[in-house]
């Protein structure tokens, strides 16, 4: 019966609901000493949302690459950064958690439709077992060990069938539509939306916690491959491999080797550098007619291929970054590059000595992504540079920012942008934060707001010269040598990436290892497989801290510095 | 992650006692009558539900130019408020109230607009120490329609919201009006006036393997320390919403006069071209006073453009926001020209909005007449962001509970009355809002009947 | 090259830098390289003096020829559309069946399969491929059907003196240059189609022939404002236009010539005071369009057209062959019949046409035309493996 009265439907929700949360626990609340749980709560975020692309990867892994997933997923959030540190500060919200409920579902129907069910389930209902229940807890304990990371619980397998059950009652006895609504379930749970993590003891030191096998095989295989657990490591997982510095270390090197070790370096490399903002990115089509549609996802890509390239085919030098003069193109970036290219798919060309292009500054997606619809902004992409390669903050600006000397962008007396954001250094206030942000950004003026070059500004030459840390510097090409040069940049690099593979904010117990790690980098000549070797293979990287601990370094950030500019 | 105990303070107003560390728990629908109207209109004694919403855009206005002078009914029209000349009678200005901002910074084009939505200003994302009050609302009114509430921006981008539980859980609006069409008129559907019901068997399905109580979900609840606890029940509740949406699904949806069904908008571009966005909204309004009238939301949020307003024209290097710091005060006119277009063109776009909603009809009057629209600002003047004398007005009578066509002049009060005379006209049980400085427990007696 | 606010020629910079580096100051010679977008025949404005009588299309000439009962079946909106079939009928218009695999070559062999006169038919392609008889593949075949021609009467249009002669029926130019031969232009000028597509409003906005646009390469620049000596190669383009942002030509692409003779040509020229003038040469332009897959053969054309920032702009002025006019009308087939008439601007255009006249036939073979061009900047690559490590801004 659907239609069921107000008042009973009412208790029974209420019921429901009542039980659904206090069966979740007696938490204990913040401050109180309980006893309850065996351990005291965690102070390490144990749970991380899969991003879109995570999602994406594990369902093609899982059920194959032909299984198609349409929706809208809610926007990841970048917390200082990064997207992966802000998989550990989100939830779901209820339309983020339809699109996923509705994303579960074709998911689910395509798995357990005549084209796909021989392959996915392999069995059925049979003459001994109409009911197919033993095809349901063999198929629903394969899969779920794939969809959970870890196997499941009885009661977690009796939810499914009994799930899948009910769904076959209600929707005219067939096996595979109750099979689909129980995975649909399944899809749609924390458990899989999540990266959901689990400490045990530390048994190479007293006292301590440490992430289980399953946990590290998730973070392993989402850091190296950004995607989900193979069988093979699902295994070493089981067989106590990975609690082993041996096994973990076999296990690093395997998914290393393997091709698929491009897909987890290149969402690092997407996420350090920022480039999902691109997305958002769009041009004035009269100013910039040459910035076509699909212009900004090929930027994002040439610059993903060039470090791809670069830092992990290669294993190159990581400050080669700013200098390299090779660069991926195809025919839709060429025209605002003004290169001839011989073929219109992705190619390699070298900027020649004398070009005044080199390194990802002078790459569409830098230039063209830190800039205005219709201008260029020296400001944006000083900021850019400040923040993201040199890991300094930027305050936000004051709210009263005083603009007596105003800037007019048609005032015959400023011709070019470094006349106009002029007044960014001449006002005290203004200039210190300006005057760390506008003079590398101003060195990158010869390139307009789509990344085109220019040599003048309405009819003027533009000057590009700067300093930075006390190193002077005279355009891009010798920009992107004091970026090379500064220590900053590779500190920052190690911390991102640390960041990154944690997904969290950092905490002050995280300084010793940081300190191996950039000592590390320096030795193995900036390789940054080698980094994330080391980060993979290190205990630190497994280890969980609970409540006792002191408290995390606090969170500076203020609200996105979308600023003024 | 700190421990943030101001947001303890929050979080333990709406506990079951006990084991659940729960926000806002959903209103349970069951607690509704059997057509799911909690607030009934008192219009022509017709019991039609009473919807909220909030309309929000970027970088303010120029004051001068757009505060009336004369308090009360029949209030002028200063240039910048020009368009709404037709429809003055259906919309109040509520000119002078501000964020006090109690030491804190004011980061620009946040603090004063976090102050509006929640009731205390914050620096950051990750301090918002309360929900909007759009979340307020449609927790208590939210039950009972198809969606608890619909956050829609014809930017393009599904970021652009100030709808949220906590600074981490912002939701994401619908970004285009084709998917703001496939989610309130596609395939979950159904036709409130159509002449026969069936239930879908398949809503039952869906809803049953949607939540379960496992040991492993206990356990977890037990081991994961307080800021995942938070995120865990977030999740649940979540859950909890759209088993609640099947469930109605189930039932046979009441009537509603009129509800007609919009047509299937063209695949178009987001564009910050302001003509391109105008245009945008405007399907996107006229969509959404649909889907009001056919009972699939009483909640909204419609966000023009960011609080940073990236609008601009095709073809000029600078958009508004540039220009509201940039633009030189023109000396023969006495204001900055190009902003002042932009805030023109804008008001103009939230005069379509208040005329979508009433050229519908509903009851003896208008879809509009029965519901409260909240429109406001990040900011009043967007040179200095200033958040003095924040620019917001209302339009509807909220099914006859307050008056329209009203200009309140305030001197200076926190913008906080406002926030807690929505709420409790749209039924949320609140004496006070806001902290510290801005809390209050003063309505607004000019408009209330 | 510009240095501060005066304009310096490269050949004073070489001089310059020849004398601070005791080379002589050679620099080496640019190329700059094109690629067409709009590309038409002009039109002026014309007027009852310049064509007294409005052209009839070939529809108005057929109903016009009914007897007063057929014509009043015919005489409003939806019944003029049964004018159509009517003639086809009436003249026995031929049309075989969608055929793709229809060549120039197999033609004949086709119209015997297709019971087509012997000879007779062309190939034409809308909706699909198919061979077509019909008063604009065979128009001496339908005389009648070429009455109320209107020859352009004017004193102006577009074009250059291409034969060096002054002459009485010659035109004067837009610009005043008396002496201009553009027969082509007095023959159909006064026509529906001629008139809108050749307004320079509407033809400077319309990029014809996109699939296969023509590219043009000026090498050895040495000065871009007076240099004595450039050569001109025109080529087709193995790939497509590409549009940029707002709908125009895109700047800057890359594109590969067809390696095929008939398309490529080259041609001496000189620059003076900007405005690009090559000698006489012989080129064939590709033209596909719509439903014209054809070419514009040229003999003793010329370019004069002015380099800018944005790209080149002028005209290509010289003699199309009556052939390759005619095999454009064949292929449009009765497209068009309700606007012009086919036979009636073929014969026209024979009638006017003045060069180069076939010893055998004693008859004129092409028509002076003008054609007015805007192309943007384009890389054409010769070797695309060398394009790998590139000089570049």
């Amino acid at each position: 019966m659907f239609m069921e009265k107000p008042f009973t439907r009412c208790v029974q929700a209420v019921s429901a609901l009542a039980i659904a949360f206090a069966s979740l626990g007696a938490a204990p609340q913040d401050g109180e000493v309980t006893t309850p749980a065996a351990e005291a709560p965690a102070a390490t975020p144990l749970l991380r949302r899969l991003t879109e692309a995570q999602y994406r990867a594990s369902i093609a892994d899982i059920f194959g690459e032909d299984i198609k997933v349409a929706g809208r997923f809610e926007p990841d959030l970048r917390v200082q950064g990064l997207l992966a540190a802000g998989a550990s500060a989100v939830s779901v919200t209820p339309g983020g958690f339809e699109q996923y409920e509705t994303m579960a579902r074709s998911i689910a129907d395509q798995v357990v439709d005549p084209a796909h069910r021989d392959r996915l389930i392999g069995c059925g209902p049979t003459s001994a077992d109409p009911s197919g229940r033993a095809c349901a807890t063999a198929f629903f304990q394969r899969i779920g060990l794939r969809l959970y990371r870890r196997p499941l619980g009885p009661s977690e397998i009796a939810l499914a069938l009994a799930n899948a059950e009910k769904a076959r009652t209600l929707l005219g006895g067939d096996f595979y539509k109750g099979v689909g609504a129980a995975l649909a379930g399944m899809l749609s749970g924390i458990e899989f939306i999540f990266q959901i993590e689990n400490d045990v003891a530390d048994p190479t030191k007293p006292g301590a916690r440490t992430l289980d096998a399953w946990s590290r095989a998730s973070r392993l295989s989402y850091l190296l491959w950004n995607s989900t657990p193979d069988p093979e490591l699902l295994t070493a997982a089981r067989s106590g491999a990975l609690m082993t510095d041996s096994g973990l270390a076999a296990q690093t090197d395997r998914l290393m080797r393997s091709p698929r070790f491009m897909n987890g370096a290149r969402a690092f490399f997407d996420d350090y550098l920022r480039l999902e903002d691109l997305n958002n990115v769009t041009k004035d089509g009269l100013i910039y007619p040459g910035f076509r549609a699909g212009a900004t996802a090929d930027a994002r890509e040439q610059t993903l291929r060039m470090l791809s390239d670069l830092l992990i085919t290669k294993s190159g030098d990581f400050r080669d970054i700013f200098t390299s003069r090779e660069i991926p193109m195809d025919g839709m970036l060429s025209p605002l590059y003004r290169l001839p290219v011989g073929r219109q798919d992705w190619t390699t060309v070298q900027f020649s000595d004398d070009a005044p292009r080199a390194g990802i500054l002078t790459q569409i997606a830098f230039l063209a992504g830190h800039s205005h619809p219709g201008r260029s902004s020296p400001t944006l992409r000083g900021k850019a540079i400040l923040e993201i390669l040199l890991c300094e903050e930027v305050p936000a600006p004051p709210a009263n920012v005083n603009f007596t000397v105003v800037q007019d962008v048609s005032n015959p007396q400023y011709l070019t942008t470094r006349q106009r954001v002029q007044a960014h250094l001449d006002d005290e206030e203004c200039a210190s934060c300006h005057k760390r942000m506008d003079p590398m950004g101003l060195a990158l003026e010869k390139f307009d707001g789509a990344g085109q070059f220019r040599a003048q500004e309405n009819g003027v030459p533009i000057d590009t010269t700067g300093a930075i840390d006390g190193v002077k510097f005279d355009g891009a090409i010798q920009l992107g040598q004091a970026l090379r040069d500064n220590p900053k940049v590779k500190s920052c690099l190690v911390e991102t990436a640390f960041r990154y593979a944690v997904g969290r904010q950092l905490a002050s117990s995280d300084d010793a290892m940081l300190g191996r790690l950039n000592a590390r980098f320096v030795q193995s000549g900036y390789r940054v497989p080698d980094l994330i070797r080391t980060i993979a293979t290190s205990p630190d990287y497994y280890q969980v801290r609970r409540a006792t601990a002191k408290a995390t370094r606090v969170a500076q950030a203020g609200p996105r510095s979308e600023g003024h500019f | 992650m700190a421990l943030n105990t101001t947001r303890r303070g929050f979080m333990l107003r709406g506990m079951l006692g006990g084991g659940a560390v729960a926000l806002g728990l959903p209103f349970l629908d069951c607690f509704l009558d059997d057509n799911g109207e909690a607030i009934a209109a008192t219009l022509g004694g017709g019991r039609l539900p009473v919807r909220f919403g909030t309309w929000f855009w970027g970088t303010g206005v120029i004051p001068d130019r757009w505060a009336p002078t004369k308090a009360g009914a029949g209030y002028d029209l200063p240039p910048q408020l020009a368009a709404l000349a037709d429809v003055q009678q259906h919309v109040s200005v509520l000119s002078g109230f501000s964020v006090p901002l109690d030491g804190q910074a004011n980061s620009p084009h946040f603090s004063g607009n976090i102050a509006v939505r929640t009731g205390t200003p914050a620096e950051g994302w990750q301090k918002i120490i309360a929900p909007s009050l759009d979340v307020l609302i449609a927790d208590a009114i939210g039950g009972g329609s198809v969606f608890r509430a619909i956050d829609v921006t014809p930017d393009g981008n599904p970021r652009t919201s100030y709808s949220f539980r906590d600074g981490n859980a912002m939701n994401a609006a619908i970004p285009t009006p084709l998917e703001m069409y496939q989610k309130l008129f596609g395939a979950d559907f159904q036709d409130p006036n159509a002449a026969d019901f069936k239930p879908d068997p398949r809503y039952m399905v869906r809803k049953s393997v949607l939540s379960g109580v496992t040991d492993e979900r206990r356990k977890l609840m037990q081991r994961i320390g307080a800021a995942d606890r938070v995120r865990v029940d977030q999740y649940f509740t979540s859950v909890r919403e759209v088993e609640q949406k099947l469930a109605m699904q189930l039932e046979k949806p009441a009537r509603a006069e009129s509800c007609r069904i919009p047509e299937k908008p063209a695949d178009v571009p987001a564009s910050t071209d302001i003509v391109k966005r105008s245009a945008a909204h405007k399907v996107m309004a006229d969509m959404l006073a649909m889907a009001l009238a056919c009972n699939q939301t009483k909640v909204f949020n419609l966000t023009y453009s960011t609080a940073l307003s990236d609008l601009r024209r095709d073809g000029s290097a600078t958009g508004v926001h540039q220009s509201t710091h940039e633009e030189l005060t023109d000396r023969k006119l006495g204001y900055q020209p190009t902003v002042d277009v932009f805030v023109t063109q804008t008001m103009a776009a939230w005069t379509d909005f208040v005329r979508a909603m009433a050229s519908v009809k509903e009851g003896d009057g208008t879809l509009l007449d029965n519901m409260l629209v909240f429109a406001h600002s990040d900011v009043s003047f967007g040179k200095n962001h200033d958040v003095n004398g924040l620019p917001m007005m209302l339009a509807g009578r909220a099914g006859g509970k307050v008056k329209s066509g009203v200009h309140i002049k305030n001197g200076g009060d926190p913008v906080t009355r406002v926030g807690l005379t929505l709420q409790q006209v749209m039924g949320v049980s609140a004496d006070s809002w806001g902290t510290g400085a801005t809390r209050t427990n003063r309505t607004l007696s000019e408009i209330l009947v | 090259m510009d240095v501060g606010f005066a304009r310096i020629g490269p050949t004073a910079i070489a001089a310059v830098a020849g004398a601070i580096l005791g080379n002589g100051g050679a620099l080496a010679a640019e190329t700059r390289s094109f690629v067409i977008g709009p590309i038409y025949m002009p039109s002026v404005e014309v007027d009852a003096q310049s064509c007294p009588m409005k052209p009839k299309s070939a529809i108005q000439a057929f109903f016009d020829s009914l007897p007063p009962e057929e014509q009043a079946k015919y005489s409003d909106g939806d019944k003029a559309r049964g004018l159509g079939a009517l003639m086809a009928k009436t003249y026995g218009f031929k049309r075989g069946p969608a055929d793709d695999t229809l060549t120039k070559e197999n033609i004949a062999e086709r119209r015997a399969k297709s019971g087509f006169p012997a000879g007779k038919g062309a190939i034409s392609s809308y909706p699909q491929r198919h061979l077509a008889y019909d008063l604009c593949t065979n128009p001496d075949d339908f005389p009648q059907l070429s009455a109320g021609h209107q020859d352009y009467l004017g004193k102006i249009g577009y074009g250059i003196n291409l034969d060096g002669k002054v002459d009485k029926h010659d035109l004067v130019g837009v610009d005043g240059e008396p002496g201009v031969d553009n027969a082509w232009y007095q023959a159909v000028g006064c026509a529906n189609i001629a008139r809108s597509l050749g307004d320079p409003k509407v033809g400077d906005n319309v990029i014809v022939s996109r699939q296969i646009p023509t590219l043009i390469e000026v090498t050895g620049i040495d000065n871009d404002q007076d240099d004595d000596e450039v050569t001109v190669n025109v080529y087709a383009s193995a790939r497509a236009l590409d549009l940029n942002a707002v709908g125009k030509a895109l700047a800057w692409a890359s594109f590969a010539p067809v390696a095929d003779p008939h398309y490529t040509a080259s041609v001496k020229g000189r620059i003076v005071k900007g405005v690009l003038m090559t000698d006489s040469f012989d080129v064939n332009l590709r033209m596909q369009e719509s439903i014209i897959d054809s070419s514009r053969e040229l003999r003793g054309a010329r370019i004069q057209a002015t380099m800018t920032p944005e790209g080149i702009e002028g005209g290509i002025y010289g003699y199309q062959t009556l052939a390759s006019l005619e095999d454009a009308y064949a292929q449009a087939s009765t497209i068009g019949s309700d606007m012009i008439s086919c036979p009636a601007e073929i014969k026209a255009l024979r009638a006017h046409a003045d060069g180069y006249k076939d010893p055998k036939t004693r008859r004129y073979s092409a028509i002076s035309v003008a054609l007015r061009f805007k192309a943007v900047p384009a890389f054409i690559v010769h070797h695309p493996a060398a394009t790998a490590k590139v000089a570049s801004k």
